[in-house]
């Protein structure tokens, strides 16, 4: 127990090993990352199996003295809750580790064009590409003539693709930025490691901003192009906006609590030290914070956009660890939302109203990161709402299943995406700005199934997962989020958690719907982009490892859970507040029956085409395009920022400049007409000015002696 | 006739006189020598005023008016040798002692 200190520090060392000694060789570099986190990660197994019988460990410092009695400190904490998180931090974390050494290479060529695609045309015309631009790209693909790096440039000039030219795929080289990206990985794993770990909010909210930092620099880890970098501007912007209610937050509650230890915060709203109305305020402001990181809806935008990192970045930020520090912290922080009302009704709703707001914007998606990206939003609405509906065991069990199935997801997508790089799916140059690169638009994809039969199978199985097919992962936690809300809905939680009821139902629906039109669009059908089918084979084993290693607990670790199995997760997380739930099993068939329903009609649409989705869509056009829009929130934004903030930064503008800055020049223009009027009183003549002191000494003498005089009369 | 009998008001009129007609000296006279001398008179006035108060008052340090004449005495010298000097380099440098042409401090 007292190594925990050394979880976060181990990547942290890595951090710092590669920036100021191994950067140079890319190779240790990686292992470096590898071994700090492969230690880290068998220390928090050892802890949690402690956990697991029963140890808890906390340890502080005092860190800064405010006065005699109250100190800020800095402190660990290893209790259930984190040791769970640990684990999966720490494994997903490691697997991605070992699955980015297989991932960051690209095609020789590309390395030699520098990075990313080249723009494209901004006068392309905006029409949709449907099926027969696809065909068209097809047949351009074909034909292998080109023959050497002379014809590279032609070749892409037509808009087809440049490898290949002797019956094998470009040869791949290893990413320049290499050393650095495993240098990020362990910043950012410290920083999730160590906000795991905090035993109060200072330390929390540290760590916190470690998190928003390594997020930044891996998204942006492309900077080279212009959207990633604009990306991990967004996501960095984004996130600070909801970090500064988590701040104020924070200074509230040291305000009003006079400390920031959860234990201390607990015991002062259970025993009522604190008024309700402070827990409202307190508990909504740190929801600030953890809707931000957790990319609820209003400050979802940035997730989306983030896609433009490396994808085992998104695997690890985007799916197992800092989105899920939001529902995290609203779990370490539970005791006050919990006894705050009015704050778990906003904390489910908002979680509620984004799983079904993000399912829906993904149905629609063609970017094969994106679709995961909107997902895993809506799944973490999902979390969200479990805990908003009072069950800290329903959203904390969501969360440790989908970081599973989700980094699993995304694993298959980039593996997905790095096969068909390498198989020379480039962009057309008059490709729609708007639209995805064509190795990750799932329009030009299809067919791979033979190809690649184990990224085809493992994301299958993340998707039935995902879509909560029993017995697999996700059943099991989705079942038991959708029980919290009905067991709040029967008992008194009113009218709005039906209504949250409804959308969870309606959004396992989609969520089976979106999943499998992926899968089928992906791998079934023929293949229908511009990159060369013979090229399409499986990724590398240092990938395909990975892939069949976290397929394991994307099946099994909802077992842990299961009520019909003693829900040891639960009992582990609630201790002696457990109570054993029955399983709804008609609430849980509802749902199951979605989930088919929903991957039956996807069925239809994508792979029998008894169903065509481009009459859906034209049907429902205005739907269609404010769903393919995402509801015009970030042109909203735009809107506001353009407008609003603008405009009423030149009224503030107009107003420095005439006002404030009108009378500090005033002031000063007052002075000198004050003192060129009264200069020609300084004559410069002595006399003069000795006359006035001794007329001015006559003068009180006279006054004084006149008053004596007066006084002595009365 | 009886001779008035001298006493502390005929010194403390003497010493204001000697102050007044100094100090209409000082402000008067445009020769900054003669300012100087002015200002000499001013100071024994008040001279005349600490010794006539410190003969004529019972106080516990009798002789605190006579130690404040002898200290202005002293300032007095150095004043009269340090202001000579101003004068000798003010004469120098601009050629006059006339202090309405002396104006440098001019605003």
């Amino acid at each position: 127990m007292e190594l925990a200190w050394l979880i976060p520090a181990l990547p942290m060392a890595a951090f710092a090993i590669i920036g100021l000694l191994t950067r140079r060789n890319a190779n240790l570099s990686s292992y470096v990352t590898i071994v700090a986190i492969g230690i880290a990660c068998a220390i928090s197994w050892s802890l949690f199996f402690r956990v697991l019988a029963g140890e808890t460990y906390e340890a502080q410092f005092p860190w800064l003295a405010l006065d005699l009695q109250r100190a800020l400190t800095f402190g660990i904490r290893v209790d259930p809750l984190s040791a769970i998180m640990l684990i999966v931090v720490t494994s997903v974390s490691l697997l991605i580790q070992f699955y980015s050494r297989g991932y960051l290479y690209e095609p020789e060529e590309e390395a030699h064009a520098g990075q990313g695609h080249p723009e494209a045309n901004p006068a392309y015309d905006a029409t949709t590409h449907g099926a027969q631009a696809a065909a068209a790209d097809v047949q351009a693909a074909q034909p292998a003539d080109a023959h050497g790096s002379t014809a590279h440039g032609a070749a892409r000039d037509a808009g087809t693709h440049g490898a290949g030219q002797h019956g094998e795929p470009a040869p791949l080289v290893r990413d320049p930025g290499f050393a650095r990206y495993f240098a990020y990985m362990g910043l950012f794993t410290a920083a999730m490691l160590g906000l795991v770990l905090a035993n109060n909010l200072l330390t929390t909210y540290m760590f916190w901003e470690g998190v928003g930092l390594g997020s930044y620099l891996l998204i942006g880890f492309w900077y080279r192009k212009p959207e990633a970098a604009a990306a991990a501007k967004k996501a960095f912007v984004t996130t600070r906006f909801g970090d500064f209610g988590f701040l104020i937050g924070i200074l509230y509650l040291w305000w009003q609590a006079g400390t920031l230890e959860f234990t201390r915060l607990t015991e002062l709203s259970e025993s009522g030290g604190i008024s309700t109305t402070a827990l409202t305020i307190g508990a909504l402001l740190i929801f600030m914070g953890a809707v931000g990181k957790s990319a609820q809806f209003p400050l979802h935008v940035w997730l989306p956009d983030a896609m433009e990192g490396p994808t085992p970045v998104s695997a690890l930020i985007h799916a197992a660890t800092m989105v899920a520090a939001g529902v995290y912290l609203v779990a370490r922080a539970f005791p006050i939302f919990e006894h705050a009302p009015a704050a778990m009704l906003v904390v489910a709703f908002i979680g509620g109203f984004t799983a079904i707001f993000a399912a829906s914007m993904a149905l629609v998606a063609t970017d094969i990161k994106r679709v995961m990206a909107f997902s895993t939003v809506s799944q973490l609405g999902y979390m969200m709402l479990g805990l908003g509906a009072g069950a800290i065991g329903a959203g904390m069990f969501h969360l440790f299943t989908h970081a599973f199935f989700k980094a699993l997801l995304f694993l298959t997508a980039g593996s997905v995406i790095f096969i068909l790089h390498r198989a020379g799916a480039h962009d057309p140059d008059d490709k729609d700005p708007l639209d995805p690169p064509r190795a990750q638009d799932i329009r030009y994809m299809g067919g791979m199934w033979r190809r690649t039969p184990i990224t085809a199978i493992t994301m299958t199985i993340a998707a039935l997962s995902l879509a909560g097919i029993p017995p697999l992962s996700g059943f099991w936690s989705k079942d038991e989020v959708l029980l919290a809300t009905y067991e709040r809905a029967t008992h008194g939680g009113g009218a709005i958690y039906w209504v949250l009821l409804l959308f969870a139902l309606v959004t396992v629906l989609m969520t089976a719907f979106y999943m499998f039109r992926v899968v089928f669009l992906t791998f079934a059908g023929e293949y229908r982009g511009p990159a060369n089918p013979e090229f399409i084979r499986e990724s590398p084993l240092t990938m395909t490892i990975p892939l069949l290693l976290l397929a394991v607990p994307s099946i099994l670790a909802g077992l842990w859970g299961a009520p019909q199995l003693g829900n040891g997760f639960g009992q582990l997380l609630e201790g002696s507040e457990f109570h054993a739930g029955e399983m709804n099993v008609g609430l849980a068939g509802v749902a199951t029956v979605l989930a088919v329903l929903g991957i039956g009609l996807a069925w239809a649409m994508y792979y029998a085409r008894s169903v065509s989705p481009e009459a859906l869509a034209a049907r429902f056009r205005p739907i269609y395009s404010t769903l393919l829009h995402r509801f015009w929130i970030d042109e909203l934004y735009m809107w506001l920022i353009d407008k609003l903030i603008i405009g009423v930064s030149f009224g503030l503008a107009w107003f420095d400049q005439h006002v404030v800055d009108g009378a500090v020049n005033g002031v000063a223009r007052g002075v000198g007409v004050g003192g060129d009027l009264t200069r020609g009183i300084q004559t410069g003549r002595i006399p003069g000015y000795a006359l006035a002191v001794f007329g001015g000494l006559a003068l009180i003498a006279l006054w004084t002696v006149g008053s004596v005089v007066i006084r002595g009369r009365v | 006739m009886a001779l008035v009998q001298i006493g502390l008001y005929h010194f403390l009129v003497l010493g204001t006189l000697l102050f007044c007609i100094g100090m209409y000296g000082a402000l008067s006279r445009s020769n900054a020598v003669g300012i100087l001398l002015s200002i000499e008179l001013m100071l024994n006035g008040v001279n005349v005023i600490l010794v006539a108060f410190a003969k004529y008052i019972d106080t516990p340090q009798e002789l605190a008016g006579q130690l404040f004449a002898m200290f202005i005495m002293t300032v007095a010298a150095a004043e009269a040798a340090v202001g000579l000097a101003i004068i000798l380099s003010v004469y120098r440098l601009r050629n006059t002692i006339q202090v309405d042409e002396i104006d440098l401090l001019k605003g």
